[in-house]
């Protein structure tokens, strides 16, 4: 009884073999026919293109099963290995191992948290059947290697990846908190930017300047065409200016402000001062830096600032933005710009639709009040200044000689009554 | 009236002279009052010029308080002041409520006014006379300070100040609540220019009432007649001898059958500045004809005669 229910470790090895010289046939016959994804766009809709066979780093199994040797890449470094999502989604498990090696990150089931164990937790048994065809009595696959993926689509396996960024960037995740994408995410769409959105998978590198400012294109791709053709964008990508901000720069990287926020408002003129106030950044541009305090003395600056404090109920007040344009920034000597004297009428008019010719004048430009820039204002604020602190010098002399005087005649009075009652003539109580 | 030959300062001052009906001189006979312990005083204010006065103080402290903490919102006082008003908007809104409170505080002032001088026929003493120029005793050049009537020197000019200051805040915060209509008829640097002078305008009034009126009303001498309506007569002989002098001749008249009844106040002369010699009869008679019996006549040398006066009232007063 114990002979034929525990066959001998012969028959076991001779079984493991056969199976084993099965599969190393069939995936060598097999391999002409495979399709390799174009790397680097794992993740994406896979594009298939037909290639003649695997790189000689990508040799195929041969003797060691995967499933003893727990090396991700005896099987995923297999061109043309697909995933199928339950929604049909195919999604490349292919990877190249030339990429890994230039990546942050070294070590696959550090985020691949679930995949740690093979097979993989949750896969479905189907997709046993792939490589174990003849087990389950499946015909030979013909075409790539597909397996049943336990994801409902693409996104989900991106979203399942990214939580496990937390477990190293937990600052960054803190910034995020707050971010308009995670609000997004929070209202029920899960295409909101992850982390690996922006820091594509695999290829995890620390994002540059030139980089970033094409990076939100993949998603707001309007406001990326209309910060090129601003006079920012222009610099960046004519002269590869670096002083030049790009959109994290203003919109910040991780704690993404939405635009339409009262704190992105609020915070708009710093946001702007940060570069603008910056005395040794404008001086190349010959720009002026009295632009952050000139606001901020004025009543939208002034009410901005204000808002920011305590109590604050509704913003309206116009911010930098509103005037000199969004994304479409142009420098006020451009006839183009919303800030060119032809157009500052209509540029007021956005918020004061009864907005005169006369009325633009009511801002000074940034100006201060100077004999140079503003005369008449300087002269009234001169006359302002002496004439009160005039008036203030002459109540204050006014009121020391009375002062004296007063003091003066009560010693008077008090001599004389001193000298009335030594005459005895006691004034009556 | 004729000026002495023998004096270097010769200038007299004409008297007074009031064209006053029964009415006034009933007014005048019931503002001279005397309290439960007899001590005699006079009404100054009314009621509603107590309320109007405290209205103006009230939105004087509020405006003040709110306008500059604006101004410097950056400064600690000014950042916690923001936030005791509930923020800026509120406190904006605060500042336009009082600001509006005193425009009808001071419209009902003008209405008021104009009733004064159209149909009471009264022009109020708060105009600027020759009086008010000689300051002499302030300059420590007399013995004895210049005489006023309903108002003193240091009232008309904290009457004045304010009012200036109050017109052009007034005009140059609302050049900033409606800056649109003023770009309409002005020049939009008006608007800027507005902001100048609000503020300018602003440290004027705080000078004018906290250095100017608080010395005259609170540290020269403790003076609430405007929200208490009275004066002691002793007060009265200080500061406004020349309308308790109005008062009683006015009120000695009431029982004349002849009105209008012209009325002559007369003044002390000029403070001579190199004779001592100062008597003048013929006004010292003329004060003595219209006073009521009552009044103390003065004596021939001022400054004698004041303190005797002084002294007799205190008797009387105990």
């Amino acid at each position: 009884m114990n002979k034929r229910a525990f066959p001998a470790p012969w028959k076991i090895l001779s079984i493991f073999t056969g199976l084993m010289l099965l599969a190393w046939v069939n995936l060598t016959l097999s391999a002409g026919r495979v399709q390799a994804l174009t790397p680097g766009q794992a993740g994406a809709t896979p594009t298939v293109t037909p290639t003649a066979a695997p790189p000689p780093d990508e040799q195929p199994i041969t003797s060691a099963s995967p499933h003893a040797t727990g090396d991700c890449f005896a099987c995923h470094s297999q061109a043309g290995m697909t995933g199928m999502t339950k929604d049909g989604d195919e999604y490349s498990l292919y990877f190249d191992k030339f990429h890994y090696q230039d990546t942050l990150h070294s070590n696959c089931v550090f985020c691949h948290v679930n995949q740690k164990s093979y097979p993989h937790d949750s896969s479905p048994t189907q997709s046993c059947a792939v490589c174990h065809w003849e087990a389950a009595g499946a015909p030979a696959p013909d075409g790539p290697l597909t397996f049943q993926l336990p994801y409902e689509d693409t996104r989900a396996i991106a979203l399942e990846i990214n939580a496990s960024c937390m477990r190293c960037h937990g600052e960054a995740f803190k910034e995020i908190e707050t971010s308009v994408h995670t609000r997004t995410m929070s209202k029920d769409n899960r295409f909101a930017p992850v982390c690996v959105d922006c820091h594509t998978p695999h290829v995890i590198k620390i994002i540059n300047r030139q980089y970033g400012a094409q990076l939100c294109s993949k998603c707001h791709l309007a406001q990326t065409i209309a910060y090129e053709s601003s006079v920012h964008g222009t610099a960046l990508k004519a002269e590869n200016n670096q002083d030049v901000p790009i959109c994290d720069d203003c919109h910040g990287a991780h704690s993404v402000i939405g635009p339409r926020d009262a704190a992105f408002r609020l915070d708009a003129f710093e946001m702007c001062g940060k570069c603008h106030a910056d005395e040794n950044r404008m001086r190349k541009y010959n720009i002026s830096t009295d632009v952050l305090s000139t606001y901020l003395d004025d009543f939208h600056g002034r009410s901005s600032d204000l808002f920011g404090k305590p109590g604050a109920a509704k913003i309206t007040k116009a911010a930098c933005y509103d005037c000199h344009g969004v994304h479409n920034i142009l420098s006020p000597e451009n006839p183009e710009s919303k800030v060119a004297a032809a157009n500052l009428q209509r540029t007021c008019q956005e918020c004061h639709p009864d907005a005169n010719a006369n009325f633009p004048a009511a801002w000074l430009g940034h100006k201060r009040v100077s004999i140079q820039d503003e005369p008449a204002l300087f002269a009234l604020q001169l006359f302002l200044i002496l004439s009160v602190s005039a008036v203030v010098v002459f109540f204050v002399a006014y009121i020391t000689l009375d002062i004296g005087r007063r003091r003066a005649k009560r010693k008077a009075e008090a001599a004389a009554a001193e000298t009335k009652s030594g005459d005895g003539e006691g004034k009556p109580q | 009236m004729s000026a002495n030959k023998t004096r270097i300062s010769p200038r007299r001052p004409k008297p007074y002279t009031f064209q006053i009906s029964w009415r006034d001189a009933m007014e005048s006979a019931m503002r001279l009052r005397t309290d439960h312990k007899g001590r005699r005083y006079v009404n100054r204010f009314s009621t509603a010029a107590a309320i109007e006065h405290f209205v103006l103080l009230l939105s004087f402290v509020i405006l003040g308080i709110t306008g500059f903490a604006q101004t410097f919102y950056n400064t600690a006082l000014g950042s916690h002041t923001l936030e005791l008003f509930g923020g800026i908007d509120s406190l904006r809104q605060v500042h336009h409520a009082f600001a509006f409170i005193l425009g009808i505080s001071v419209g009902y002032h003008l209405l008021n006014y104009a009733n004064d001088l159209i149909v009471y026929r009264r022009s109020g003493g708060i105009w600027f006379d020759h009086a008010d120029w000689s300051l002499l005793f302030r300059l420590g050049r007399s013995k004895r300070p210049t005489e006023f009537g309903r108002y003193t020197f240091a009232e008309k000019i904290s009457y004045w100040a304010t009012a200036f200051a109050i017109l052009a805040l007034g005009a140059s915060g609302l050049a900033q609540l409606f800056p649109i209509w003023v770009s309409e008829v002005l020049p939009g640097r008006a608007v800027p220019a507005a902001k100048l002078t609000h503020f300018w305008m602003a440290v004027l009034l705080a000078a004018v009432v906290l250095v100017w009126h608080a010395y005259d009303v609170l540290i020269r001498k403790v003076n609430l007649s405007i929200f208490t309506g009275n004066m002691s007569i002793k007060d009265m002989e200080d500061d406004h001898p020349l309308e308790l002098h109005y008062l009683e001749a006015a009120a000695g008249a009431v029982n004349s059958q002849d009105w209008p009844l012209i009325l002559e106040i007369a003044r002390e002369d000029e403070p001579p500045i190199l004779e001592k010699k100062t008597e003048s009869k013929p006004a010292v008679e003329a004060r003595r004809e219209t006073t009521a019996p009552q009044e103390t006549p003065k004596n021939t040398e001022p400054v004698e005669g004041q303190k005797d006066e002084a002294a007799s009232q205190d008797s009387v007063e105990g």
